[in-house]
């Protein structure tokens, strides 16, 4: 409505005063990364520790700063690096019990994907599981949208590298 | 762009690319399917009637009454003069163990480089033994120290953007960079350190500019400072290091002098980097990406800062190559 500002519920979604309805739609996409960086089974772990620390924190968000979600995506980057540094042997349970590893055919591909450089591995995280695009992800990750699909594009030269490119 | 490493069609197009694109897309379909459904954190039908306790609230809540109860210690032993956080929310203290602090940080590696008028000097910085990651929100703050003296060199952004949180870790270490230019500044200082404060009050030290000075018709231009970077231990720098010696030799007594001042730099085409020459610094070391590098020297000390040029040397990644660099006296 011209001339009324923004509605109450778009306001609370851009700014955590109502932090249930702000964090609300982007649950599922912190649950994804979550499940990528420590598995399945401690993504709601992670997901929890880092909404706690965002709602600790929230007074620090600055709207003007960018969308809500790469700063809070930052946190869960932060919280799953803590609990993988806490139990090395992450890997190794995500592939006995992962929804995909331990049925999956592509269990090369998720090894390839495992091997690749942080950066690599975060742009193929956040885009062909966590389904962010580029633009959302080239604010998580601190860079020009050009240079995460550089990035993909170098992530999938080297996982055909690994994996070959006879790969159907 | 056509990747070279695979085969493309008349159009231009890169099959394996588009190959692997697709069976990425779906694959990561897949594992979405198959992921469980997250925990029952917020159920929108659940917010008309009585709300179940929402799994980050309980924490909250009692994360809540923690800082209450140091607020109000805080207040007692301080005499009351504690700034109040938001009525029911957190104070301060009890988010400083995320935000890096004192101590939290190091500058692992540090480069200093000349691009056209800018010189441009960066620090990588990683947590400390103690610390696994920690977060920075806004800008660096730096200060130039002139012998231990903050020397008066005031300080630009780049933008008004520090870029959003960073999370400092082992595995993703950040690097800011500083832009000087040009002739570095007319402040006439001898900048041996720079000191680097982001969160909380992590400090770290790098060596500095070295000595500025101005030409002509310069002007006293503020140091820039970018946003942190995030960079990625797993992909360090591809990069060799060069020591370099320089002396005068020869003459008619044959002695050896070691040069004491003056400029070196390192020149492959697209890059230029330099350093100053030191009265004790003993062999001055440059990082450099690999290849090959022409290196000159200049110095007072030898036919009035004549260029020397010592000619071509090879930077291998991860080895660091000894040069010896005499400059003939007859």
């Amino acid at each position: 409505m011209p001339g009324d500002g923004p509605s109450e519920a778009t306001r609370s979604r851009r700014h955590p005063d109502d932090f249930d309805a702000w964090v609300r739609p982007h649950l599922a996409v912190l649950h994804r990364y979550a499940a990528r960086l420590v598995g399945p089974a401690d993504a709601d772990d992670v997901v929890q520790e880092a909404l706690v620390r965002a709602w600790r924190r929230r007074s620090t968000y600055d709207e003007r700063r960018g969308a809500p979600l790469p700063w809070l995506v930052a946190i869960v980057r932060d919280r799953g690096t803590r609990l993988r540094s806490r139990r090395r042997d992450h890997l190794e349970l995500v592939a006995a019990d992962g929804p995909v590893t331990a049925r999956d055919p592509d269990l090369d591909l998720e090894r390839a994907i495992r091997a690749l450089p942080t950066r690599q591995r975060e742009a193929v995280d956040l885009y062909y599981f966590v389904d962010l695009d580029v633009a959302a992800i080239a604010e998580v990750m601190g860079c020009a949208p050009g240079t995460v699909r550089a990035t993909l594009h170098q992530a999938r030269a080297a996982l055909r590298t690994q994996i070959g490119d006879d790969h159907e | 762009m056509s990747d070279p490493l695979g085969p493309t069609d008349p159009s231009g197009r890169d099959l394996l690319d588009e190959r692997m694109d697709a069976r990425l897309k779906e694959h990561g379909a897949r594992w979405r399917d198959a992921l469980p459904e997250p925990a029952p954190v917020v159920e929108p039908a659940t917010r008309a009637g009585a709300r179940p306790a929402r799994p980050w609230l309980v924490p909250a809540a009692a994360a809540a009454a923690v800082a209450l109860v140091l607020g109000v210690s805080a207040t007692l032993t301080r005499g009351g003069d504690d700034e109040a956080g938001p009525a029911g929310g957190p104070s301060s203290s009890p988010t400083s163990d995320d935000t890096c602090g004192p101590g939290d940080l190091v500058a692992s590696s540090r480069y200093l480089r000349e691009s056209g008028d800018d010189t441009r000097l960066s620090a990588v910085l990683t947590p400390t033994d103690g610390t696994s990651s920690c977060l920075v929100t806004d800008f660096p703050r730096v200060e130039l120290l002139d012998h231990g003296v903050v020397a008066p060199v005031s300080t630009t952004h780049a933008g008004l953007d520090p870029g959003g949180t960073t999370v400092i870790s082992r595995s993703d270490p950040a690097i800011v960079e500083l832009v000087w230019r040009p002739a570095h500044s007319c402040a006439g200082i001898d900048n041996d350190t720079v000191r680097i404060t982001v969160g909380d009050g992590a400090t770290v030290e790098i060596q500095g500019f070295g000595e500025t000075g101005c030409g002509s018709g310069d002007h006293a231009v503020p140091l820039r400072v970018n946003p942190l970077e995030q960079v990625s231990d797993q992909q360090p720098p591809e990069t060799g290091g060069l020591r370099i010696t320089v002396t005068m030799d020869g003459g008619p007594d044959g002695r050896s002098t070691p040069v004491t001042s003056g400029t070196l730099t390192v020149d492959n085409g697209s890059m230029s980097s330099g350093m100053s020459i030191g009265p004790d610094a003993g062999p001055a070391r440059l990082e450099l990406p690999p290849g090959d590098y022409d290196v000159t020297v200049s110095t007072p000390q030898w036919n009035d800062g004549a260029v020397f040029d010592y000619g071509t040397v090879h930077v291998t990644s991860g080895d660091d190559r000894d040069v010896h660099v005499s400059l003939p006296v007859r």
